[in-house]
């Protein structure tokens, strides 16, 4: 055995020689190149191809979304606020002055509610589906509107309720008529009774009769 | 007896740190690491190159032949994934090793599951009887002359290019070399006198 060839290579060794090319079919491929890992491309390719092309806008355009509808909120705020202060730095009464515009406005609310009062009590069910009406149109209000208009429009609820209750009393009262009430609205069911027909066939009749004479009541 | 086998071992396993010729031989290796640590992924090629040989050479005495190639590519996958994390550029060849060596150690774990196919299924790339026998005789033999011969024989290393990637002086290699051909000569049956 040549302990060189062994070594180094150097010289010659038939039977070291044939153990090598024996063993040469396990020999590692020389010209092997690495494979890089695929997940790494694939990673690199999620990002570069989804990622930056879809999530990055969609991700500008949600912040701008989200801060126009931020900053119109804050507007609105900002706005009616400005607008309130403003109304009452316009306003600023007096203690005497909001004394005296206490007593007008409940002065005015009674006579109002008065007013109301007698229209319901005159024509109880116009009244009352008129107010059922403004009743829910100050729900939907109260649902829609901002805050100072909120309370406007709970208010207004509040006194639509009030009259709805007025409304509701009127319909509960029993009506007291007289006699002669009764006799009278009897005989004018019974005029209410006359059909059309016989209508026409009286005013035939005062047709080709004398002229009627406003004066004397006469015909 | 004790103070022999000291010496025995010595002679076997060698010493690094006596070994000063190593360092710089290292230093090339120790360079790539440094580039690919600084950014030069591409520097990983020719890292890839120049140490095949030595995870080959480690696949070959321990997994079945027709598996090396997947272990081989699972240890660079690691490295190119871990080279960074390397603290010291000069212990890139024992790094290396040592991670062959557990991913065959993991492979023989998992492949105990199963039922392992003859080597003589693919009949186009089979080697032929003599080649697996010796094969399989070096795999056989003890772990100190089981690396050194492979890389020697099989992958065609010369006795320094050993030394320097297995770490051992340059002594130890040639001990290993000489001791292991003659064992594996006696276990293949071969006579002295031929």
């Amino acid at each position: 055995m040549n302990e060189e060839y062994l070594w180094d290579k150097t010289g010659c060794d038939e039977e070291i020689e044939a153990f090598e090319t024996a063993l040469s079919v396990f020999k590692h491929d020389c010209d092997a190149k690495f494979h890089y890992p695929v997940e790494t491309s694939k990673a690199n390719a999620f990002f570069s191809a989804y990622f930056l092309k879809w999530a990055i806008p969609a991700f500008v355009f949600l912040i701008l979304v989200v801060s126009i509808f931020l900053g119109a909120r804050l507007f609105n705020s900002e706005s009616t606020a400005n607008s309130v202060a403003q109304i009452n730095k316009e306003i600023s009464p007096t203690k005497v002055e909001i004394a005296q515009n206490d007593s007008k406005n409940t002065q005015s609310k009674n006579a109002r509610l008065d007013q109301t009062e007698n229209v319901a009590s005159a024509k109880p069910h116009i009244a009352k589906r008129t107010i059922q009406t403004k009743a829910k149109f100050t729900v939907i209000n109260a649902r829609t509107f901002p805050v100072t208009d909120r309370t406007r429009a709970k208010k207004y609820t509040e006194k639509s309720l009030a009259l709805e209750q007025v409304a509701k009393a009127h319909d509960s009262r029993q009506p007291e008529f007289t006699d002669e009430e009764i006799a009278a609205y009897n005989k004018l069911r019974q005029a209410l009774a006359i059909t059309g027909k016989n209508l026409r066939a009286v005013s035939k009749r005062i047709q080709f009769a004398a002229p009627f004479t406003p004066d004397t009541g006469k015909r | 007896m004790s103070e022999s086998r000291t010496i025995t071992n010595h002679l076997i396993w060698g010493n690094v740190h006596n070994n000063e010729p190593l360092e710089a031989l290292t230093n090339y290796e120790a360079g790539l690491v440094t580039r690919f640590q600084a950014g030069d992924l591409e520097i990983f090629d020719e890292f890839y190159t120049r140490l095949l040989p030595l995870v080959h050479g480690i696949a070959v005495t321990r997994v079945p032949f027709h598996d090396v190639d997947d272990i081989v590519q699972e240890v660079f996958v690691l490295a190119f994934n871990k080279l960074n994390d390397l603290r010291d550029p000069n212990a890139v060849f024992g790094w290396i090793a040592q991670i062959a060596r557990n991913k065959c150690v993991e492979y023989l774990r998992k492949s105990k599951q199963f039922d392992e196919l003859p080597e003589n299924l693919n009949a186009r790339n089979r080697p032929n009887a003599e080649a697996l026998e010796v094969l399989e005789t070096l795999k056989d033999m003890p772990e100190i002359f089981r690396e050194t011969l492979i890389l020697r024989l099989v992958e065609g290393m010369t006795g320094p290019e050993i030394a320097r990637v297995t770490g051992l002086n340059h002594v130890a290699v040639r001990v290993n070399l000489h001791r292991g051909l003659k064992l594996m000569r006696e276990r293949l049956g071969i006579d002295k006198t031929k």
